[in-house]
């Protein structure tokens, strides 16, 4: 399978941990401005409650892929 | 060859079918050649024959002709198109084969073939072999290279699952991803995974979750069965299917010992759907974990820069700078406290001063007070309440009195005289 990698969507877990990290490295690295840290740090608390919401999300149905005449994709419960 | 070998041979044999015939029957090239085709095709009308595959041709028509040989003999076959189509593998020489089908003689050709109905590859399954075979060709073609190999995201939030609807391996998905992480969703395209229809349902649901889109990792895959079962995974169509599909597929067929064509080509081999499951689908409670200490480091973080900022304020703070105005307010503290010392000892001064200055002028005064010179014998005249201090304001006939030292005389004015 040819490499054809999509798109990150902006606010997936996974963007959003990997900017949490950034930060966290960030201001690891010592030398940020007092404001930018405040900025940074707001930032980053703000992330943690974002991904803890999309952890503590509720359990999700199993759904199914349904195509319809005009090739259109809809998601129905599973029966 | 002459006339005479064909009219004299049939009198050396007595048991001849027609031994009152001198006729000595004579046939076309095409009977006798047909009369050769009866008795082979009526004599093997089905046989199998184990062979080496050599001269392998494959006709542009879709019939494949070989020669079927060993160390002694060697016999031509065919397979017409109908029956190529349906092999699984296909033919190679140096192969040993064992082929099923009927003796036949080509009358054009004038020899005798064996039409094939069934080719099977001695030694090995033939679906094994079918396996090695499109293995062998979609890796020349770089299906399965490493670079191709997409990686599988840390953190999905929906999971395609190509399977049968019915089958455990969906059960196990489901129930595996509840535990791991319940917040992922699951999004089931139903297909055949085996029988007639299985390649076409599992190529088409490759393709609609491509077209989709909306999936973050693909696992495809069934629970455990025969080679026949599981069949459908190792077919060219389903492979190539995977191949181009761009969301990173995990393949989980069978158990851990079955591999198939689909996990070479998928960008990641799991030996069961539940293993599979694993591969994509995150623990939450390590992630908790992981978002604990992102989240610790960062207020350890936090905290550290504001100590830093503060050290250094109260540092600047220290400074001579910093303290100037500090130190003039003292100073003109100190002054004001010293100003006022001074204006207070000046009170002090000043009061002590005209306390002697009163005494000074009380004693002046005394000295000045006319009672004193009363002390010393002189008197004081009053008339009508006032101090006659000239004569001429004292009026005669009238009581005056005069005041002494140490007391007072009523008298009578007679007569003024000047």
């Amino acid at each position: 399978m040819p490499k054809k990698t999509k798109s990150e969507k902006t606010d997936s877990f996974e963007h959003s941990l990997k900017k949490l990290e950034n930060i966290v490295q960030t201001l690891e690295s010592g030398e940020t401005p007092l404001d930018e840290t405040l900025q940074k740090f707001e930032e980053g608390m703000k992330l943690v409650q974002f991904c803890h919401g999309k952890l503590n999300e509720a359990e999700k149905k199993l759904k199914i892929l349904v195509k319809d005449k005009n090739g259109d994709y809809s998601l129905k419960d599973e029966e | 060859m002459t006339m005479d070998l064909f009219s004299s041979s049939p009198r050396h044999s007595k048991d001849d079918d027609e031994p009152d015939s001198s006729e000595i029957k004579i046939y076309s090239v095409v009977e006798i050649t047909r009369h050769i085709k009866f008795l082979i095709e009526e004599s093997f009308p089905s046989l199998v024959v184990r062979g080496e595959v050599s001269n392998l041709t494959r006709h542009s028509s879709g019939h494949i002709y070989f020669t079927l040989k060993d160390e002694m003999a060697q016999i031509k076959c065919v397979i017409w198109r109908s029956q190529a189509q349906q092999m699984t593998f296909s033919l190679n020489e140096g192969m040993k084969f064992l082929v099923r089908g009927k003796l036949s003689l080509y009358e054009k050709g004038g020899y005798y073939q064996i039409t094939v109905s069934d080719i099977q590859p001695e030694g090995i399954g033939e679906l094994q072999l079918a396996f090695e075979q499109l293995k062998k060709k979609l890796f020349a073609e770089g299906l399965f290279s490493e670079e191709h190999k997409k990686p599988i995201p840390e953190f999905p939030e929906t999971v395609g699952i190509i399977s049968s609807p019915t089958g455990a391996a969906v059960r196990d998905i489901v129930s595996v991803c509840r535990r791991r992480m319940p917040s992922v969703q699951l999004v089931l395209a139903p297909v055949k995974v085996q029988g007639d229809g299985a390649v076409d349902d599992i190529v088409r649901a490759v393709k609609d979750f491509d077209t989709y889109g909306n999936i973050d990792v693909l696992i495809i895959g069934r629970g455990g069965g025969s080679i026949e079962d599981l069949w459908a995974f190792n077919d060219e169509k389903v492979a190539r299917a995977i191949y181009h599909c761009s969301i990173p597929t995990i393949s989980a067929v069978g158990h851990e010992i079955d591999y198939t064509i689909a996990d070479f080509v998928a960008d990641v081999r799991a030996a069961t759907p539940s293993a599979a499951t694993e591969m994509a689908v995150p623990d939450e409670s390590e992630v908790e974990q992981q978002l604990a200490n992102l989240r610790y480091t960062l207020i350890q973080n936090m905290e550290n820069t504001i100590g830093y900022y503060r050290d250094r304020l109260n540092h600047y703070e220290e400074r001579y700078a910093f303290r100037r105005p500090e130190n003039i307010i003292e100073q003109y503290r100190q002054q004001a406290d010293d100003l006022e010392r001074r204006i207070s000892q000046q009170v002090v001064h000043c009061v002590r001063m005209n306390g002697q200055n009163l005494k000074h002028l009380e004693n002046q005064l005394r000295t000045l007070n006319p009672r004193n010179t009363l002390k010393r014998g002189y008197t004081i005249t009053h008339q009508r309440n006032k101090v006659v201090q000239r004569l001429h304001h004292l009026t005669e006939k009238e009581p005056a009195t005069i005041e002494f030292y140490d007391g007072k005389s009523e008298i009578e004015i007679r007569k003024n005289s000047r």
